[in-house]
């Protein structure tokens, strides 16, 4: 099954996006993993049209059913990498491979950066965030991988490219893999302690855990949780702003088919509402219909029926 | 929304242009930040309370414009907004503040200013256009279609508004016949729709040339381009919708607009004038969307609230 649009995060750009691309008659799947932090916004008195207010679970609700309404289709789906093989993108998840014509990354806020002490002093000093960027740097090398899900492995699996010597680090936390990974896993050495600080002097040189002991170490890819669209944007070449993805006035990206949209986006730094991911996404939605010729960039006609 | 009169000796924080999605949201967003707002506007709504279907507003399915604007002004309602309405600005001006000349002369004067004054239909600039307009000729077929119920109806035009109002005016009318000058430029789902509509005509390259009629449209003189044939269609009205012009010109020799008439905005929804801020259909943003407006209101508020912070006004 091959989609026309596929949008990664189910908030409210993503969503706003998906109900453009479906009514202008193209295939749209919304892949998201469900958590948009919209569901837990209390009340809601700023977007306009809910004079006394919405919860954004409500909001959510009343979206997807709306989305739903013009043909979109939903998958609940952690996704684990994204490859853009001309004509074709794919996303693979936990559950499955997703293929689509062109892209909209919608995924929200970037993650937090880990707090671990001294993680930003390394940072591009040993501390890295993406192995297809960095990971030949780290050639022979002893290096290890931050995290405790799929992701991490899909991490420490790519690193196997450039050395063997590998350890995931859960920093305290139980490993959560799913069938597909858990295979994978045996290759990797695991460390589930918790991590109290990076030390070195110019260059990340150890670890040391909150029990006291120390472990040597050259270089450690942070891949803790979920990845992120700035995650993956990194790896497919995408240019960022830091943890912000670069995009130009129409929402695309400097890749050809993938666009962004919401606060993933440098648009969005300094005003991040509601209203404007939800006119981003909108903006995405026309811009991707004309990317895939479904209707003209027509200046005078785009009135909202 | 409590309107009070607005006065020409206060100085407001922002004055806003306009009464559509983009003006109301900036009001609303300039409201929560605390400042002192006034607005100056022909009507609210724009041209969405003239819209029957809106279904690609995030969080509303299916809902009328008139019922949506009014929703958007109950949102105001707690904050008090003073508005000096029935009226156009017909110049702006920079300077210590930015001022506002309205039609009957009053001057209104602010720290910050929002432009969001929206657009007007375009015409066709034919013979009887211009005469007939009121008597037959409409710009807007959702809103006088119901007027001919059971009757024959032209719609000029081939984007989103033409082909909507041809689905909607086929419920209505007995016979629609819907002529444009080259392909239509529609969304798709929306070309579906028409296709099941069996009362609709499709004339495409097809050129109106002349509207007929003395006291009352009676029908159109049109070319069919392909073979190069002038002819005449019976009609009991024309619907002309085709597409809209930004309500500029009254900045004109104060900001920069473009080519098309649209205020060059940048991403945070300012013009080249310090203090003076654009928002929705007016501005360069290349789709006319009340999502788009929306965001758009909400920026430039923000961008003003910041300016005035910054500049200690």
């Amino acid at each position: 099954m091959k989609y026309d649009v596929l949008i990664l995060g189910g908030g409210p750009a993503g969503l706003s996006a998906s109900i453009y691309t479906a009514r202008g008659g193209l295939l749209t799947l919304v892949v998201s993993h469900g958590k948009t932090p919209l569901l837990w916004a209390g009340s809601i008195d700023n977007y306009l049209g809910f004079s006394n207010g919405i919860t954004g679970k409500e909001l959510y609700a009343r979206s997807v059913e709306q989305a739903k309404n013009f043909g979109v289709e939903f998958a609940f789906d952690e996704i684990i990498s994204i490859d853009k093989t001309d004509p074709e993108i794919v996303l693979s998840g936990v559950s499955g491979d997703y293929t689509g014509s062109v892209l909209l990354l919608a995924t929200g806020n970037p993650p937090a950066k880990t707090t671990i002490k001294n993680a930003e002093q390394f940072d591009g000093k040993g501390i890295a965030y993406c192995v297809t960027c960095d990971g030949f740097f780290y050639k022979d090398k002893k290096a290890g991988v931050l995290g405790y899900k799929d992701y991490a492995i899909k991490e420490a699996m790519e690193l196997k490219n450039f050395t063997s010597d590998i350890t995931v680090y859960t920093n305290g936390r139980e490993l959560v893999l799913s069938e597909k990974f858990k295979s994978h896993a045996e290759d990797f050495r695991f460390e589930k302690r918790k991590i109290s600080s990076f030390e070195g002097n110019d260059f990340l040189e150890r670890i040391e855990f909150t029990d006291g002991d120390t472990e040597d170490i050259d270089g450690m890819f942070v891949a803790f949780g979920s990845a992120s669209s700035v995650d993956f944007a990194k790896k497919t070449g995408i240019i960022t702003n830091g943890d912000y993805i670069v995009v130009d006035p129409d929402q695309k990206t400097n890749i050809e088919g993938i666009f962004a949209a919401g606060s993933c986006t440098s648009n969005c730094r300094n005003v991040n509402q509601i209203a404007t991911s939800v006119g981003q996404g909108a903006l995405a939605g026309k811009k991707m219909l004309d990317y895939l010729g479904k209707s003209s960039a027509d200046y005078y006609n785009m009135r909202s029926t | 929304m409590p309107q009070s009169e607005l006065t020409q000796d206060t100085v407001y924080d922002v004055l806003i242009i306009g009464g559509g999605p983009a003006a109301l949201n900036a009001a609303l967003y300039a409201k929560r930040k605390g400042l002192q707002i006034g607005m100056i506007c022909k009507d609210f709504g724009g041209h969405v309370k003239d819209t029957v279907n809106i279904e690609n507003y995030l969080g509303f399915m299916r809902v009328d414009g008139y019922d949506l604007i009014e929703k958007f002004k109950e949102q105001l309602l707690q904050f008090e907004c003073p508005v000096k309405q029935f009226s156009e600005a017909v110049s702006i001006k920079d300077g210590d503040y930015k001022t506002v000349v309205t039609d009957d002369g009053s001057i209104f004067k602010g720290k910050t200013l929002i432009i969001a004054s929206g657009s007007r239909h375009r015409m066709l600039d034919i013979p009887g256009e211009k005469e007939l307009f009121g008597l037959g000729l409409s710009y807007c077929a959702i809103c006088d279609g119901p007027l001919f119920r059971g009757k024959d109806v032209i719609i000029a035009g081939g984007g989103n508004s033409a082909v909507g109002a041809a689905i909607d005016l086929s419920k209505i009318c007995r016979n629609i016949k819907i002529v444009h000058r080259s392909k239509f430029r529609a969304d798709k789902v929306l070309l579906d729709r028409l296709d099941d509509c069996i009362n609709v005509e499709i004339y495409l390259e097809h050129q109106i040339l002349e509207v007929l009629g003395k006291e009352f449209v009676e029908g159109i003189k049109l070319l069919d381009k392909s073979r190069s044939e002038v002819f005449e269609f019976p009609s009991n009205a024309l619907f002309i919708e085709i597409g809209l012009i930004p309500n500029a010109t009254f900045a004109k020799d104060t900001i920069d607009i473009n080519e098309f008439g649209e205020i060059i905005i940048d991403r945070l929804c300012a013009t080249n004038v310090p203090g003076i801020f654009a928002a929705g259909d007016v501005t360069t943003s290349p789709f006319k969307q009340i999502a788009i407006a929306i965001s758009e209101g909400a920026i430039a508020a923000l961008s003003a609230n910041e300016y005035i912070n910054r500049m200690g006004l």
